[in-house]
């Protein structure tokens, strides 16, 4: 099928103009709101503007691993491949994002603070979450069948998500004995509105994104079936790899 | 349910790329032997593991013994047994301690005198305490006998049967399965030595990559078709 | 035998003894007393735990008293961190030969194949790794008390119920995740990989309840944090629990 500019089909030509341009723009405009039009903190500064992209990110990733967590529920429930494919892709996503948001925090903390790194409740745990959810990945690459990686890493993604809150909790105990500086709590009505701005902004961005891998998932899953067709019936020749889709006739 | 056996429909099976099983069809009312013949790689262990509900099918449907595998598949595991290539024993435990741990997973008694007869049987009795890692594999095969003897099935499911045992093995493995089929107890074998296996089944199913050969008779078997 | 005897029972038939006929349900606790006396029947002819792993964490107390100097309160300090460092090094290690030994003769298959509860089997494993962890643990914590002049005296309950709850938590995830990655390609590496992040908030409560227990606890601060643990066990327990099921039958 010839993609030239004149022959892409509706789905395509749909997703290309309604979905991606109108996200990716909105996510420009958050992006220059929160540069020039949202007001300088009286503190930090310019710094402070890191907290825009910083927080949301923060929070999408949180909302990618709770996709996680319902898909693989849901995995163990109807057991449809469906369901571990949107389990994967929220995973690569919302590592993607934590990655983002422990890098942001360490570039806001080191002029803010003087230090790269601080044991920060918030920060700790995303760093743990980073290394539960990398290891969710990696558990996956480690598996070649499709139908055991999926019920091996459904139980693996519900139980992970179940410590999350848990994490959250201790780390912040644990930081009290050791009193550690705490984050500003009030905000600016037109920070307020700035960060909102962005929340959205990255909300619209992740669904993308998820769209997009579970949609690579899927796809490969296809490419797998389209590989290995069976012989059909009592007449057909002995089947190899190497002759691939074309003996016997395709499905 | 009287009569129905085994009944498969459109079975199929699919590693990765690799289709091992496809559109098997066929269906037993008899309690008899069927033996799988193929060459290798045709599917054989992949449809007994199938039958024993340790693999689940990619496609079709079948059911053994009138219970579904797919939806009834634990309650086929109380009816059935299987013996695969590693037959699944504990190294550091001794011959008698094996057979008990089995028959308590399965839920039955074992008392010292059975185990004693059963062994005596394989002609195993003087290992009963040796640790089950100093045995030859023919002594394990025949502790494996042992085993399904004790746990009673109501299908055995053998894969390779005859691999791995000597002559007395192989008579003893021959026994043991005629000694099933006037049980009642329906046997399916899987082996690439036809020779052996031809005398003693009812029929045959051949396999040829994972498709269905010929099913029947072993008198009649078509020239052309490989095993 | 250790604790399972088996009663008598007639054989019928000819001349060729048979077992039981089919029928009656298999008894969840029948089963779970099955596979602990298997695997602490084989620990006893392999001593393993005894030979390599307690010696092994031993070891490495040693090697951190040395790496960490000679003030002797400085030690004193760290050491809960040190024995729940240790605990977990040693069950990790303890945990990958509990599967280990099942995946090798395929021993995997029969156990799930045969029992038709297959809680009963993950809680026999869960039990038995339980034990393993404990006697690890008591041992370290023997050990450190001489060479660091620990005082045990001031709450052995809270020592108690930290070092049975901890060690809870770690059996249950650590039997799930050995269980989980019997089945991929690298093993080793990957159980303290998935493991040690799940076990952080457990390690946080675990060292502060212990350093409580062994220097006292003048404001109550450790009464959180054991709660926190028997929250932490309870919701794990009963979500791995839920799920071996289907982890089993992968």
């Amino acid at each position: 099928m010839d993609h030239g500019l004149w022959t892409m089909d509706l789905g395509e030509m749909f997703m290309k103009y309604i979905v991606i341009v109108p996200v990716v723009a909105f996510f420009v405009f958050a992006q220059v709101w929160g540069l020039f039009f949202a007001p300088a903190d009286q503190l930090m500064g310019f710094v402070q503007k890191l907290m825009y992209v910083h927080v949301p990110a923060a929070w999408t990733s949180f909302i990618a691993f709770f996709v996680v967590f319902i898909s693989s529920l849901l995995y163990l429930l109807r057991k449809k491949i469906f369901w571990d494919h949107l389990a994967s892709a929220g995973a690569e996503v919302g590592v993607v994002f934590t990655a983002l948001t422990l890098s942001l925090g360490s570039i806001w903390g080191r002029p803010t603070w003087g230090v790269w790194w601080t044991w920060d409740a918030r920060l700790t745990t995303t760093a743990i979450l980073l290394f539960l959810y990398a290891g969710y990945i990696i558990f996956r690459a480690f598996i070649e069948d499709r139908d055991q990686r999926a019920k091996l890493s459904s139980p693996l993604g519900i139980l992970i998500f179940l410590n999350v809150p848990i994490v959250y909790l201790s780390v912040k105990w644990w930081r009290t004995l050791h009193q550690v500086q705490s984050n500003p709590s009030t905000m600016d009505p037109q920070m307020a509105l700035s960060l909102r701005l962005n929340a959205f902004a990255f909300l619209f961005v992740l669904i993308l994104f998820i769209y997009y891998r579970f949609r690579l998932n899927q796809l490969k899953e296809k490419i797998e079936e389209k590989q290995s067709l069976p012989p059909k019936g009592k007449d057909h020749r002995p089947w190899t790899m190497d002759h691939g889709p074309s003996v016997g006739g395709a499905i | 349910m009287a009569g129905v056996i085994l009944e498969l429909k459109n079975l199929g099976h699919r590693y990765i790329t690799h289709w091992a099983l496809a559109n098997v069809s066929l269906s037993s009312t008899a309690k008899e032997v069927i033996a799988i013949l193929g060459p290798n790689g045709c599917g054989k262990s992949t449809l007994l593991k199938i039958l024993a509900t340790r693999l689940d099918p990619t496609c079709g449907e079948g059911t053994i013994l009138g219970l579904d595998l797919k939806q009834n598949n634990l309650e086929i595991r109380t009816e059935v047994e299987w013996l695969g290539h590693e037959l699944g024993f504990y190294k550091a435990l001794t011959a008698e301690e094996n057979l008990k741990f089995s028959m308590s997973l399965c839920g039955k008694k074992a008392d010292r005198e059975t185990i004693s007869e059963v062994l005596t049987k394989m002609g195993i009795v003087k290992a009963r305490n040796k640790a089950v890692g100093l045995f030859s594999t023919g002594m394990k095969k025949r502790l494996a006998l042992a085993r399904i003897l004790l746990r009673r099935p109501n299908a055995i499911l053998l894969d390779e049967p005859h691999a791995n045992l000597d002559r007395d093995g192989k008579q003893l493995m021959n026994a043991c399965i005629i000694h099933w089929k006037k049980q009642g107890i329906p046997v399916f074998l899987a082996s690439h030595d036809h020779s052996e296996v031809l005398p003693l089944c009812d029929k045959t199913l051949v396999l040829n990559h994972g498709t269905v050969a010929y099913f029947g008779d072993p008198q009649t078997i078509p020239p052309d078709v490989i095993l | 035998m250790l604790f399972y005897d088996p009663t008598t029972y007639f054989i019928d038939e000819d001349d060729w003894p048979m077992g039981q006929r089919t029928g009656g349900g298999v008894n969840f606790l029948h089963c779970l007393f099955a596979v602990c006396h298997k695997d602490l029947l084989s620990e006893l002819r392999k001593r393993e735990i005894v030979n390599n792993i307690l010696f092994f964490s031993v070891l490495i107390i040693f090697i951190f008293s040395f790496a960490m100097g000679t003030d002797p309160l400085l030690l004193k300090r760290l050491a809960p961190g040190l024995l729940w460092i240790v605990v977990l090094f040693s069950a990790v290690l303890s945990l990958e030969r509990s599967f280990q030994a099942e995946a090798e003769e395929g021993c995997l298959d029969r156990l799930v194949l045969y029992t038709v509860s297959h809680r009963a089997v993950f809680l026999g494993k869960m039990v038995t790794n339980f034990l393993f962890i404990v006697m690890v643990q008591v041992i370290v914590l023997f050990m450190m008390m001489i060479l660091f002049d620990l005082d045990w005296f001031q709450n052995p309950l809270l020592l108690a119920a930290v070092i049975f709850f901890g060690d809870l938590g770690i059996a249950t995830l650590g039997t799930f995740y050995s269980a989980l990655i019997t089945k991929t390609r690298a093993r080793q590496v990957m159980l303290p990989l998935l493991l040690f992040p799940m076990l952080i908030p457990l390690l946080l409560a675990s060292v502060c309840v212990t350093q409580a227990a062994l220097e006292g606890d003048v404001f109550g601060q450790s009464r959180p944090w054991l709660i926190l643990l028997l929250l932490y066990d309870t919701i794990f327990f009963a979500a791995s629990l839920m799920v071996s099921g289907p982890l089993m039958e992968a």
